[in-house]
C-alpha cells in the first residue's frame, strides 16, 4: 500500500478509536473511562490543535515561536470574557476566539518575520511574557491572578454541551471534530503552494524570493493560521474547564507545546498527534516519581532529543526508508530535451530585438565601497548577453540589483519598459525575471519535483479559502503545475530523480535542477550567475545548447561567467566590467580585441586578450 | 529627588545583574552562535551552592569561589553534553530545547534537594546600607557594578590581546576557517561556556546576600539577561554592559512613575520595539549579507 | 442569546434536561460507596513545594496515630498524593482522579487558593467532600451562588483575617496611616477587597496600597511611595522570599514601619533577613513555641519521631498554623467517618455537620453548621492568634517584647 493511502487509513483508524473511546465502558463492562480519563483525552485533543498550528509555524515555516501559549490563552480569555460578561453564545464566542488570536498572530508576524532565528524566538517569548503580565495584573478585566471562574455552560441551539454520558458526550465530539478540522487544515496548507512556499522560504529565503514567493506575506499567513488554531483550542478549553487564569498559559506551557512538536516530528502530518499523546502519557506516568517528577520530565526530554532528533514520526520514517530501500536504477537523460510543450518556454515571448532590460547611470555603494559605478547596459530579447570581468568587478552585484536583491544607490533599471528601482525580488519574479545563484540555492530538503513546483508560485490564482476547501480551480491549477513541472524535469533530464531530496543530487544535477526551477517561472528574462562553475566539459556543452535554445525561442538571457570558451560560443553581446565600471560593450570579437579589456585581465604590457586556448581566466 | 536617587542606585544594582548575565550570553554566543537557554540556572547555582557550602562550615569567601568554580564546570559540561551535539544544524531548536530541558532538571533537582524556601546568604557587606539622604544601597550591591566594569574591560583586553581571546573571536566569525588554521574550535567553545558560567555564577554570588538564594531565582533573570544581550547587539562587551544597566534603571523608573504591576509588560514591549528599530541591536554593526 | 431555539425542540430539550438532572442529581448518592483513602492534590513540586511537604508531614503523622489505634471503622485510612504544581488546571484533573479513578471517600486540599476555587464545580458534580487546611481565600468556602455543599475548611478565612489584621494595625498605629502591601497572586489580589471592606468597617482610610510580583527582587519604588505618604503601619499579605526582599528595600531607604502580616511569613523569612524580622507580627491559628497542651505536645513529638531529619526543633515546623490545622482536620475527618458509620461520601458529608471535637487549634463545637456556608469554616476568629518574630523565632506575642504595651 502506498505511503499516502497508509496515512489516510491511519487517520481513519485514529478517528474511529477516539470516537469510540467514551463508550468503551459499555464494551468491557466497567466504569471506564471515568470523567478523569475522558477529560484528559479531551484536553489532549485540545492541546493537539494548538500543537498542529505550531507545527505549521515551526515545522514548515521554520519559525520557532515560544509564545504560542499566549495565543492559546488569548483565545481562551476572549471566549471566556464574551460568554461571561457579554452573554455571547457558544458559537459566537468561539468565532471571536478564533478571529482575534488570528489577527494578533498576523500582528505578531510583523516584527518576527523581519528578524532572524533566535531574535524571532526572543520576540515571541517577550510577547508571551507581556501577555501573562497583562492577564495577571489587569484585574478588572481578566480577574487578575484569580482568573475568571463560573463561566456559563456552553449550549448550541439550547442543548447543553457537556463531556458527560448524559449529554452523550456531545462536547467530546465537538472537540474531536475540531481536531479533525485542524488536521485537515494542516494537510491542506502543507500540500499546496503555501506549504511549499513556507518550506522554501525556510530553506533558502533568497531563492524563494527570486521565485516569486512573498516571504513576508506567506509567513504572516502561517502566523495567522497557527494563531487561529491556537485560539480555537483556547475557546474549547475555556468551555471545558469553565475557568481560565494565566497559569495555564505561561512560558513553561509554550515550551511544552514546542516540545510536543519536536517530539512528534516537526514538519510531519502525524507528528503533532504523536507528540501530544506521548507527552501527556509521560506526564501521567511520571506522577509516581513524587518530588522528582519534574526532574524525570526534563530527563525524558533530553533522552528523546538525543535518541530521536527527528521526532517519533521522523525516526520511524527514516527506519522505514532504510528497510524498504531498494536500489533504484535512475537514469540521467540528456539535456536540453526539447520535447512537446516546450516550443515556447515563456508564457508570451517578446518580439526579437526588443529592449528587455536597460540600465542607465546605475551606481551601487556599500558604505565606502562602490561596487557598481554608473553602469549603462542594454539587453535585447532573443539574445544572450554575457557579463564578464575580473573577480570583484561588480558582476554579481549588478545582477543582484537587476533582480531586486540590492537597491541601487543611484541610477535606473528598466525591465520590460518598467522602472524597477525599489521592486522586491518577488515582484520582479512575477514580472518575468528569473535567476540562478552563484552557490546553488536549492531547497535542499524538498524533493526535486517540489523544488520545481515552487517556481510555479506566481501562476496560481486560487486563494487561501479555495486551497483549504480544495475547490475545483485549486485542483486544476495544481494538476497543471504538476504537469508543467514534470515536463520541465524531462527537459533537464531529471525525470527519474523527481522524488529525490535536492541535497542528495550530484552537483551537475543540482545545476540542472536550478535551471528547471527558474524556468518554471516562465520567465522572459533569465539571469544566470556563473552557471558553468564546477561543471564538466560535456556538461558545459549541454549548457551552451540550452542557453542558445532558450534565446532562439524568445527568451533574454544575461549570463555572468568566467568560462571564456563558453562565452565565446554562446553570447551575442558582451559587457565587460572592471572595478564596477563598464570598460567595453559589444560583440564577442570587438571585446576580445579591446585593449582596455586586455589590460584589465592581464595587466599592461601584453598584446593578447582572453584567448580560447587559455585555461579559464581568473584574475 | 531622593526617589530619583534611589531609583538610580537600585537600578544600577539590578541592571548590573542583567548586564553580567548578559555578558555571559555574549561570551557564549560569540563563541558558538548558541547559548545555554537556561543560563539563569547557572546564576542560581552560584548563590545556592554558596549557601550549601557554607552549611558545611566553609567560610563565605572560599564557599563563593568554590560555588563559582563548580558552576563554571557545570556550564562547560552543559556545552559539551547538550549544546555541541546539537549545534551542527542551522536551526536553533536543538540546543534551545536541550538546554531548556537541562535547566528544568537543574531547577527541579535543586528544589528537591535544597527545598523551595529562600535562604539568606550572610555577607558582612549586606548588613547595613549606606545612606545617601533618603536613599540607600547596600555596599554589597556596589560590588556588582565594580565587577562589571572589571569584567567588561578584562573581556575586551582578553579578546584583543591574548591568543585564546583572539582564537575565540576567530571561532565566532568562522568555525571552519578557524579549524583550518589550527584552532580547536570545540575546545574553545567549551572554554567559552565555562567562562560564561563563571560570570553568571559570580553574579548570583554577588547579589545573593541581597535577594536571598532560592531554587527559582534564576528564571526571569536569565530571560532578561538574554534579551539585554540581544538588544545590545551581542557585538561588544561595552554595549551589553550599557544596555543592561540602562534596562535596570528603566525598570525602576517605570515602577516609580508608571506602574509596578505592569513593569515587565512595559519593559519587554520596549525591548521588542527597540529590536524592531535596530534589528542589529543598539550597538551592533549592520551586517550586509552577500546574496 | 441562547433563548432562541428552545421552542423549536421542546421534547428533545426536556428529555435532555431530565437526563442531565438524573446525571447530576441523585446519581452521586447512588454511587457513593468509596474507598478508605484520602486523596490530596497539592504542591509536591514547584515554588511552594515546601508548603506541600509540611502538609504531608502533619497529615501522615496524624494518620499514623489514627491507624495505630485501629483505623476508622475497622480499616486504615490511606493517603494518596497527587502533584498539582500549584496549578488550578492540574488540581481539577487530580480531583477527578481522586473522585472517580481512586474513588476516595474524601479529598484534602493543598496550599493555594485558586486551586481550591477551581474545584468548586467538579467537587459538586462528583459529590466529593473536600477539606482544606490552608487555602484561606474567602471564596473557597463562600461560593458566589451561595450553595457550597461539599467544601469544608479547618483554616483561616481571609475575610476574617483581614478584619483581624486591620484591627491590630489600627490599635498599633500612632498616626493612623495604614497601608496594605500584597503580592500579585490570587491570594494577595483576592485579599484586597476584603481589606478595603474591613478598613471601611473599622473607620480606617488606607493611606496606600502597593503590590509586587513573585520573583521581584526590589520594592524600592513601592516603599518610597509609602514612606513619603507618612505610613507608619503596614498590613502585609505576601510570602517569605518577596517579603524578605521588601524588608531589604525598606532597610535601604531607612524606613521601618510596624508590620502586621497574614500567615505568608514563616521562620524561613526570619532566617533570610535576620534581625530585620524582629517585631514583625503574624496572624495564625497556632504556635508551637511556648506551653503546649498534651495533645499538641504529643503531635509535635510524633512528627519529630516520624520525620527526624526534617523536624528537629519547632523552628522546622515552617508552616506552624497550617500543620496544626491539618492535624485537626484529619481528626475531624476521622470523627465524621465514625459518625457516618460507613465509607460513603454523602454520609460523610452529612456527618461533618455533626462533629463536635476538641482539637489543638480550637474547640470545635460544632465544627460546621449546615445551611450556613460561612460556617463551613471550622476555625473562628476568636481562635486567631497573634505572633511575632523575636530572635529568629516566631513566638506567641505575649512571649515577646512586642505585645500591646509597646
Amino acid at each position: 500500500m502506498s505511503g499516502k493511502a497508509l496515512g489516510w487509513l491511519a487517520l481513519a483508524l485514529f478517528a474511529a478509536v477516539l470516537a469510540a473511546f467514551p463508550w468503551t465502558g459499555d464494551l468491557i463492562g466497567e466504569r471506564w473511562p471515568t470523567s478523569y480519563e475522558l477529560r484528559l483525552v479531551i484536553r489532549a485533543m485540545i492541546i493537539g490543535i494548538v500543537v498542529i498550528g505550531l507545527n505549521l509555524l515551526v515545522g514548515f515555516a521554520g519559525l520557532v515561536s515560544l509564545g504560542q501559549a499566549a495565543l492559546y490563552g488569548l483565545g481562551a480569555h476572549v471566549a471566556a470574557l464574551l460568554s461571561l460578561r457579554a452573554g455571547f453564545s457558544f458559537i459566537e464566542s468561539m468565532a471571536f476566539a478564533v478571529a482575534i488570536p488570528a489577527m494578533m498572530g498576523a500582528v505578531l508576524a510583523f516584527p518576527t518575520v523581519r528578524v532572524r532565528d533566535v531574535y524571532l524566538t526572543v520576540i515571541t517569548i517577550a510577547f508571551g511574557l507581556v501577555f501573562v503580565n497583562i492577564l495577571r495584573d489587569w484585574v478588572s478585566v481578566t480577574g487578575g491572578a484569580s482568573g475568571l471562574a463560573n463561566l456559563p455552560r456552553p449550549t448550541i441551539l439550547g442543548e447543553r454541551l457537556l463531556a458527560t454520558r448524559a449529554a452523550s458526550f456531545n462536547y467530546y465530539y465537538i472537540v474531536l471534530l475540531c481536531l479533525l478540522v485542524a488536521l485537515w487544515v494542516q494537510y491542506a496548507v502543507a500540500h499546496s503552494r503555501y506549504g511549499r512556499a513556507l518550506r522554501a522560504a525556510s530553506q533558502s529565503e533568497n531563492a524563494a524570493r527570486a521565485l516569486g514567493v512573498n516571504v513576508v506575506a506567506v509567513r504572516t499567513l502561517a502566523f495567522a493560521v497557527s494563531a487561529g488554531l491556537a485560539g480555537l483550542a483556547g475557546g474549547l478549553f475555556a468551555n471545558l474547564a469553565l475557568f481560565v487564569n494565566y497559569e495555564t498559559f505561561t512560558f513553561t506551557a509554550s515550551i511544552e507545546l514546542l516540545l510536543m512538536v519536536i517530539l512528534g516530528g516537526a514538519g510531519t502530518m502525524a507528528g503533532p498527534i504523536l507528540g501530544t499523546g506521548t507527552l501527556f502519557a509521560a506526564q501521567q506516568f511520571l506522577q509516581g516519581l513524587g518530588e522528582w517528577q519534574t526532574f524525570g520530565y526534563g530527563l525524558l526530554l533530553v533522552l528523546v532529543l538525543f535518541l530521536m532528533p527527528k521526532g517519533i514520526v521522523g525516526s520511524l520514517a527514516a527506519l522505514r526508508a532504510r528497510m524498504v530501500a531498494k536500489p533504484e536504477a535512475r537514469e540521467t537523460s540528456a539535456w536540453p530535451n526539447w520535447g512537446s510543450g516546450l516550443e515556447t518556454i515563456t508564457a508570451a515571448p517578446d518580439e526579437r530585438g526588443q529592449v528587455t532590460m536597460a540600465a542607465s547611470g546605475l551606481t551601487l555603494r556599500f558604505g565606502g565601497l562602490t561596487a557598481v559605478n554608473s553602469v549603462a547596459m542594454e539587453v535585447r530579447s532573443g539574445t544572450v548577453h554575457a557579463l564578464i570581468g575580473p573577480n570583484g568587478a561588480g558582476k554579481s552585484s549588478l545582477l543582484n540589483v537587476i533582480s531586486g536583491f540590492y537597491r541601487a544607490t543611484e541610477g535606473e533599471v528598466r525591465v520590460f519598459g518598467q522602472a524597477v528601482a525599489n521592486a522586491p525580488p518577488y515582484a520582479l519574479a512575477k514580472l518575468g525575471v528569473a535567476r540562478s545563484f552563484q552557490n546553488t540555492e536549492l531547497f535542499g530538503r524538498m524533493t526535486v519535483l517540489d523544488n520545481v513546483l515552487v517556481g510555479a508560485q506566481p501562476h496560481f490564482r486560487s486563494g487561501f479559502v479555495e486551497t483549504i476547501l480544495r475547490l475545483p480551480r485549486f485542483r486544476r491549477e495544481e494538476r497543471e503545475a504538476l504537469a508543467e513541472a514534470l515536463r520541465l524535469l524531462r527537459f533537464v533530464g531529471l525525470s527519474d530523480f523527481a522524488a529525490e531530496e535536492a541535497r542528495n543530487l550530484p552537483f551537475g544535477h543540482q545545476r540542472r535542477l536550478e535551471i528547471a526551477r527558474a524556468l518554471a517561472l516562465r520567465p522572459k528574462l533569465l539571469l544566470l550567475d556563473e552557471p558553468a562553475a564546477g561543471l564538466t566539459h560535456g556538461e558545459i556543452e549541454d549548457l551552451v545548447k540550452l542557453i542558445r535554445g532558450l534565446a532562439d525561442r524568445g527568451m533574454t538571457v544575461i549570463l555572468v561567467e568566467h568560462h571564456v570558451d563558453m562565452i565565446m560560443a554562446v553570447s551575442d553581446r558582451v559587457t565587460v566590467l572592471d572595478y564596477g565600471e563598464v570598460i567595453a560593450d559589444g560583440t564577442v570579437a570587438e571585446v576580445q580585441a579591446n585593449p582596455r579589456v586586455i589590460e584589465a585581465y592581464f595587466g599592461a604590457g601584453t598584446g593578447n586578450g582572453p584567448q580560447t586556448e587559455q585555461t579559464e581566466v581568473t584574475a | 529627588m531622593e526617589a530619583v536617587t534611589q531609583y538610580l542606585l537600585t537600578g544600577l544594582s539590578v541592571g548590573s545583574v542583567y548586564a553580567m548575565v548578559g555578558l555571559g550570553f555574549y561570551v557564549m554566543w560569540t563563541a558558538a552562535k548558541a547559548v545555554n537557554f537556561n543560563f539563569g540556572d547557572i546564576f542560581m547555582l552560584g548563590a545556592v551552592l554558596t549557601v550549601v557550602a557554607m552549611d558545611q562550615g566553609i567560610p563565605l569567601l572560599p564557599a563563593a569561589v568554590l560555588a563559582v568554580v563548580v558552576a563554571a564546570i557545570a556550564a562547560a559540561a552543559i556545552e559539551r553534553g547538550f549544546v555541541r551535539p546539537f549545534n551542527q544544524e542551522a536551526n536553533a531548536i536543538g540546543w534551545m530545547l536541550t538546554t531548556i530541558a537541562v535547566g528544568t532538571m537543574i531547577e527541579s533537582a535543586t528544589t528537591a534537594l535544597f527545598g523551595s524556601n529562600p535562604r539568606g546568604l550572610p555577607s558582612p557587606l549586606a548588613e547595613s546600607p549606606i545612606r545617601l539622604g533618603g536613599a540607600g544601597i547596600y555596599p554589597q550591591e556596589l560590588l556588582l557594578p565594580v565587577a562589571l566594569v572589571l569584567v567588561a574591560v578584562g573581556l575586551e583586553l582578553f579578546y584583543r590581546r591574548t591568543m585564546l581571546g583572539r582564537a575565540m573571536r576567530a571561532v565566532a566569525w568562522n568555525r571552519t576557517a578557524a579549524g583550518l588554521v589550527g584552532i580547536d574550535a570545540d575546545r574553545i567553545t567549551l572554554i567559552a561556556f565555562g567562562l560564561a558560567g563563571g560570570l553568571g555564577a559570580m553574579a548570583g554570588v554577588l547579589i545573593g546576600p541581597v535577594v536571598q538564594a532560592s531554587s527559582t531565582m534564576g528564571g526571569v533573570i536569565g530571560l532578561k539577561g538574554f534579551m539585554v544581550a540581544i538588544i545590545a547587539g551581542i557585538a561588544n562587551a561595552r554595549g551589553v554592559v550599557i544596555a543592561g544597566v540602562l534596562y535596570g534603571v528603566s525598570e525602576k523608573f517605570i515602577e516609580g512613575y508608571l506602574s509596578t504591576a505592569a513593569r515587565d509588560a512595559i519593559g519587554f514591549t520596549l525591548m521588542v520595539l527597540l529590536l524592531l528599530l535596530f534589528p542589529q541591536g543598539l550597538f551592533g554593526r549592520k551586517e550586509i549579507k552577500k546574496v | 442569546m441562547t433563548a432562541q431555539a428552545r421552542s423549536t425542540r421542546p421534547l428533545a430539550t426536556l428529555a435532555l434536561g431530565l437526563l442531565a438532572g438524573l446525571a447530576l442529581g441523585p446519581a452521586p448518592a447512588a454511587a457513593q460507596r468509596a474507598e478508605s483513602c484520602i486523596g490530596i492534590s497539592m504542591e509536591v513540586t514547584g515554588p511552594l513545594a515546601n508548603q506541600g511537604l509540611m502538609l504531608r508531614i502533619a497529615i501522615e503523622t496524624a494518620l499514623d496515630r489514627i491507624n495505630g489505634a485501629g483505623g476508622v471503622l475497622g480499616r486504615p485510612l490511606r493517603l494518596v498524593i497527587y502533584d498539582d504544581v500549584g496549578e488550578p488546571a492540574r488540581a481539577v484533573d487530580n480531583a477527578r482522579r481522586i473522585g472517580e479513578r481512586d474513588n476516595c471517600v474524601v479529598m484534602f486540599g493543598g496550599a493555594r487558593t485558586p486551586n481550591a476555587i477551581a474545584l468548586r464545580e467538579p467537587l459538586a458534580e462528583m459529590g466529593l467532600p473536600w477539606i482544606g487546611a490552608i487555602s484561606a481565600g474567602t471564596g473557597v468556602i463562600e461560593h458566589p451562588n451561595g450553595r457550597n455543599e461539599w467544601m469544608f475548611r479547618v483554616s483561616m478565612k481571609d475575610r476574617w483575617v483581614t478584619e483581624y489584621l486591620v484591627q491590630q494595625a489600627k490599635a498599633r498605629s500612632q498616626n493612623g496611616k495604614i497601608a496594605f502591601v500584597y503580592e500579585g497572586t490570587a491570594w494577595g489580589q483576592g485579599a484586597l477587597p476584603d481589606i478595603e471592606a474591613a478598613a471601611r468597617r473599622n473607620g480606617v482610610a488606607l493611606a496606600g496600597r502597593e503590590t509586587f510580583n513573585i520573583g521581584d527582587q526590589d520594592m524600592s519604588a513601592q516603599m518610597i511611595r509609602l514612606r513619603d505618604a507618612g505610613v507608619d503601619t503596614v498590613v502585609l499579605w505576601a510570602v517569605d522570599r518577596e517579603s524578605a526582599n521588601m524588608l531589604r528595600s525598606m532597610d535601604r531607604i531607612g524606613w521601618k514601619p510596624k508590620i502586621v502580616s497574614a500567615w505568608g511569613l514563616t521562620t524561613a523569612f526570619a532566617r533570610a533577613v535576620g534581625p530585620l524580622a524582629d517585631g514583625i507580627m503574624v496572624a495564625g491559628t497556632f504556635n508551637w513555641n511556648g506551653p503546649l497542651s498534651p495533645e499538641a505536645q504529643a503531635a509535635l513529638d510524633a512528627m519529630k519521631a516520624k520525620f527526624p531529619d526534617r523536624i528537629r526543633t519547632t523552628a522546622d515546623l515552617e508552616q506552624p498554623s497550617a500543620m496544626a490545622n491539618a492535624w485537626d482536620a484529619i481528626f475531624i475527618l476521622a470523627e465524621a467517618l465514625k459518625i457516618a458509620g460507613a465509607y460513603d461520601r454523602t454520609k460523610l458529608r452529612d456527618a461533618m455537620f455533626r462533629v463536635n471535637y476538641t482539637g489543638i487549634v480550637a474547640d470545635y463545637r460544632p465544627a460546621f453548621i449546615r445551611g450556613n456556608q460561612e460556617r463551613m469554616d471550622a476555625v473562628l476568629p476568636e481562635a486567631y492568634k497573634l505572633q511575632a518574630f523575636h530572635n529568629g523565632m516566631l513566638m506567641p506575642i505575649e512571649a515577646t517584647p512586642y505585645g500591646m504595651r509597646n
